[in-house]
């Protein structure tokens, strides 16, 4: 019940990207309460990739979508230098607009956003594994 | 995404449509940079007709407030809802600029 697309790491890769999870959601039967969510985490994922991962150096990105029990999964898998973008600190949200710092605040929509956020290095691979519950809105997210 | 001007007093009212992505937030961003070097400080943004919203888009509201805000100006919010509000919510942002329900609201708020 897997499928996955791979395609160069790019700002031109975020549409068909987001057109394929829309697929396998709706092949999977998520919540459409979730869908605006999954989204949301992949393009923060992508992008920060794209900026941040691979910079100046051109690669791929492979994106797996599968169930896993009452869940609906993507790993994104990429071959740049150890990156663990979970490792970013989280923003200061109660800053002045002033101190606030531009930036910075997609990792933390998707910690918000997903139920379940895992990283790990593997055969010179970036994978970061992102669950989220299939039926409605999450009622227990991680602070 | 579709841009669209319009005038509320003094202020330059902006109405967004649709997605607010990393693709939209390089239109928004020429077209709000635009009035602003035509000497708009104060805007509002009407988000009711936005679907979308990530934090491509939340970096370029934050920059425009940044820039219009030594102008002596403002950026007020308005008609924001759904996925879109809990963004804004999570990020600390609805905290940080005056939020209006509707247009006339926000005209209160740019006077």
């Amino acid at each position: 019940m897997e499928k996955t697309l791979r395609l160069p790491a790019e700002l031109g890769s975020l549409e068909p990207f987001r057109l394929f999870v829309l697929q396998c959601a709706r092949d999977l039967a998520v919540h459409e309460s979730r869908v605006p969510q999954i989204e949301l985490v992949l393009e923060e994922l992508l992008t920060n990739l794209v900026f941040h991962a691979y910079k100046e150096a051109r690669g791929d990105v492979e994106l797996a979508c599968f169930p896993r029990g009452d869940a609906f999964c993507m790993r994104i898998c990429d071959w740049s230098s150890p990156f663990n973008p979970l490792e970013r600190p989280p923003p200061d949200l109660s800053a002045a607009l002033e101190d606030r710092p531009i930036g910075g605040l997609g990792i933390h929509l998707v910690r918000k956003m997903a139920d379940g956020l895992d990283y790990r290095r593997e055969n010179d691979q970036n994978i970061v594994e992102i669950c989220f519950r299939r039926d409605t809105q999450q009622d227990n997210r991680d602070a | 995404m579709n841009i669209d001007d319009s005038r509320l007093g003094k202020a330059a009212v902006v109405t967004v449509d649709g997605r607010l992505d990393a693709a939209g937030s390089t239109t928004f961003d020429a077209h709000c940079n635009k009035l602003v070097e035509k000497g708009d400080a104060t805007l509002v943004l009407d988000f009711s007709g936005l679907e979308y919203l990530s934090s491509a888009g939340l970096r370029s509201i934050l920059a425009l407030a940044k820039k219009v805000k030594p102008l002596g100006g403002k950026i007020v919010i308005c008609g924001l809802a759904g996925t879109a509000k809990e963004i804004f919510d999570i990020s600390g942002f609805t905290s940080m600029f005056p939020m209006a329900a509707t247009l006339e609201d926000a005209a209160a708020r740019v006077l």
